[in-house]
């Protein structure tokens, strides 16, 4: 090949790798974003997050089917010690979150009409057991990985609060520190109910609120 | 086919069982100090997380307040919004409370005012709903969180109410001793990125871990948010945690960048200002790009000059080689000038030659015209009468010129 030509193509595609570094410098360089830095701490960034409690969207409603009075049904159908209907699953609430959060309940009313007790509408809260849930351990108070078992969280069935003109839902922890890794961000949420033997036939409704919030010192 | 149906259904309930509607709120906690009838604002963040359209509505829950101090403030704050409103293309709403304290708040002590969104319920007999709330810690003297009692309700019998309070003890766990220096942030032009650098000192004697947030505003509005994922922090030493703000979408203005830490159950706040300005490409080089700018530029001419300098080099007439032939005093030697014409162009060319003793005394000297043609390799060949010469070292420099250019070559010979 002729001499020229070679050294012209040498000399064309020099110039042409510098321009193009010269430009990824000055133009595509500053594009680029999420560069973490280092020093003493570690610090990534990531836009976004924050506090966040959510109900599964497969487990989120609990129907008892028909329901006889003086009988008592629940939803732990990991360990049935009440009547439980075959369809009927417990609530499963994850931390979708990037921190550790404190749980609430109150449900909207007390969801009998009769005679009732306050042990009449309960709930507890247990490692997830559900298809595809998380493994949080072997024991609920002592090795659970999910939330603290062993204070602030309700792991024995206790009475859903509610409010009662003028009082407010009870401020306690229905679960303590549930994490947020999503391997062992997730709770059951188990209801009891004993239908009162006054209580009115008919269809039966309540909401129960779920709230997430940042930790509280237990005492 | 039953495998592909198996399969299908296998994916359906992998998909549904891991679908998850919800949303988050930001700050989890945050601190703001009690001042006697100021007007104080803060702004919350929800993410639609994932992206759907969604209604929440906001509330605020004064259940955490001890019942004197939920007296005292049960004017001081407001929403400026009871629903927000997510569409699927958004992925953050922000609503504001806003506080407006009274001359006094007689307890003394962190009061834990809650603020949330709450999603609608699904329908069922016993439905579910999802609701998160910020802690407002309202700080008014010290630090320890003031629990007010516990109502707990004991059943009612058809709207027979019947509480009992319980008084629960004050947390005895302390407040951690960590002091948040300072935080810097770089003014930049549009487009580029501010450096963020928060210093920390842990003044425990163990290790602290903290994590956080940056909320960057402007005229109040957040306009983007950067967590601070779980930091160690090592005992008795200051930590500098760097991040940056690309400002790629960043409007022109002032900014405020407000960093809240959090650390077991308590949180510190830190903030500065900063400029985002019109970028201007004439003045948008820094002394540092210039510099690199300029070198790259030095490197770029260097480099063409080389090039340039090598193909000059091989262009035009080039002397291969200076043979000689019969080389003794008193008699005649051959001089063979060996030549490549690398030019597409006839030359007229003027050969001289030189030729000198060690002392550098010219002992002769042979000048003759020559016709070279283009593109060609040839010799040429010179008689050279070595009369009067000695025994020794010669040096014979051949010039050929031709077009104002010329070529020169230069051999030592021995006599």
């Amino acid at each position: 090949m002729n001499r020229e030509y070679v050294y012209g193509f040498l000399a064309l595609i020099i110039v042409t790798s510098i321009l193009t570094s010269f430009f990824t410098f000055f133009y595509i360089y500053p594009n680029i974003t999420g560069r973490p830095v280092q020093d003493t701490g570690n610090v990534q960034v990531n836009v976004v997050s924050g506090l966040g409690i959510a109900i599964d969207t497969v487990y989120n409603v609990i129907d008892f089917g028909n329901i006889a009075r003086d009988r008592t049904y629940d939803s732990d159908a990991n360990n049935p010690t009440y009547q439980t209907p075959a369809i009927t699953n417990p609530i499963l609430i994850r931390n979708e979150g990037s921190v550790a959060a404190d749980i609430t309940i109150c449900a909207e009313n007390a969801f009998w009409s009769g005679s009732y007790v306050a042990s009449d509408f309960q709930y507890k809260v247990d490692m997830p057991l559900l298809a595809g849930s998380d493994n949080c351990g072997t024991d609920i108070s002592l090795n659970n990985n999910c939330f603290t078992g062993s204070s602030g969280s309700a792991i024995t069935y206790a009475n859903l609060p509610f409010p009662t003109f003028p009082n407010p839902c009870s401020n306690v922890n229905a679960v303590n520190n549930l994490q947020n890794a999503d391997t062992n961000d997730e709770v059951e949420l188990d209801i009891k109910i004993h239908v009162p033997v006054d209580e009115p036939t008919g269809a039966k409704s309540t909401t129960i609120t779920i709230t997430g919030v940042d930790p509280v010192t237990i005492p | 086919m039953k495998y592909v149906k198996l399969i299908f259904y296998i994916f359906t309930f992998f998909l549904l069982s891991n679908y998850m509607s919800a949303f988050l709120i930001s700050p989890p906690k945050y601190e703001v100090d009690f001042e006697s009838n100021a007007q104080k604002k803060v702004i919350i963040t929800l993410v639609n997380k994932p992206r759907e359209d969604k209604e929440l509505d906001t509330y605020i829950k004064y259940e955490f307040l001890h019942p004197i101090a939920k007296e005292e403030l049960k004017n001081a704050f407001s929403l400026n919004s009871s629903k927000v409103y997510f569409t699927n293309q958004e992925d953050y709403v922000y609503f504001e409370l806003l506080i407006n304290f009274p001359e006094n708040l007689s307890m003394v002590g962190t009061h834990d005012l809650r603020v949330g969104a709450v999603e609608s319920a699904q329908e069922g007999q016993v439905a579910f709903r999802a609701a998160n709330e910020v802690r407002i810690l309202i700080e008014n003297g010290n630090d320890t969180i003031i629990i007010p009692p516990i109502i707990e309700n004991v059943g009612g019998n058809g709207g027979t109410n019947k509480a009992k309070e319980t008084i629960r003890p004050l947390p005895t766990t302390r407040a951690l001793n960590i002091d948040v220096l300072n935080i810097s942030a770089k003014d930049v032009y549009q487009g580029e990125k501010s450096d963020i650098i928060i210093k920390i000192k842990n003044n425990e004697d163990f290790n602290v871990d903290i994590t956080g947030i940056i909320n960057v505003l402007k005229a109040n509005t957040v306009k983007e948010i950067i967590n601070i994922p779980s930091t160690r922090l090592e005992p008795a030493k200051i930590t500098d945690l760097k991040t940056f703000w690309d400002t790629k979408l960043a409007e022109i203005g002032e900014y405020t960048i407000g960093a809240t830490i959090n650390y077991q159950g308590d949180s510190k706040n830190v903030a500065t200002t900063m400029r985002v300005k019109e970028k201007n490409f004439l003045i948008i080089f820094s002394f540092r790009n210039m510099l690199i700018f300029l070198l790259i530029l030095a490197l770029i001419i260097l480099l063409l000059l080389i090039i340039l300098f090598l193909l000059n080099k091989k262009k035009g007439i080039e002397i291969l080689s200076i043979e000689t032939k019969n080389l003794l005093p008193n008699t005649i030697a051959e001089l063979i000038i060996r030549y490549k014409n690398h030019d597409n162009q006839d030359y007229t060319v003027y050969v001289e030659i030189t030729i000198n003793d060690i002392s550098m005394n010219v002992v002769d000297k042979i000048g003759t015209d020559e016709e070279i043609i283009s593109k060609s390799e040839g010799r040429l060949e010179y008689n050279w009468e070595t009369n009067n010469l000695n025994f020794g070292i010669y040096r014979i420099q051949t010039i050929i010129n031709y077009n104002n250019r010329k070529t020169e070559k230069i051999i030592e010979i021995k006599i």
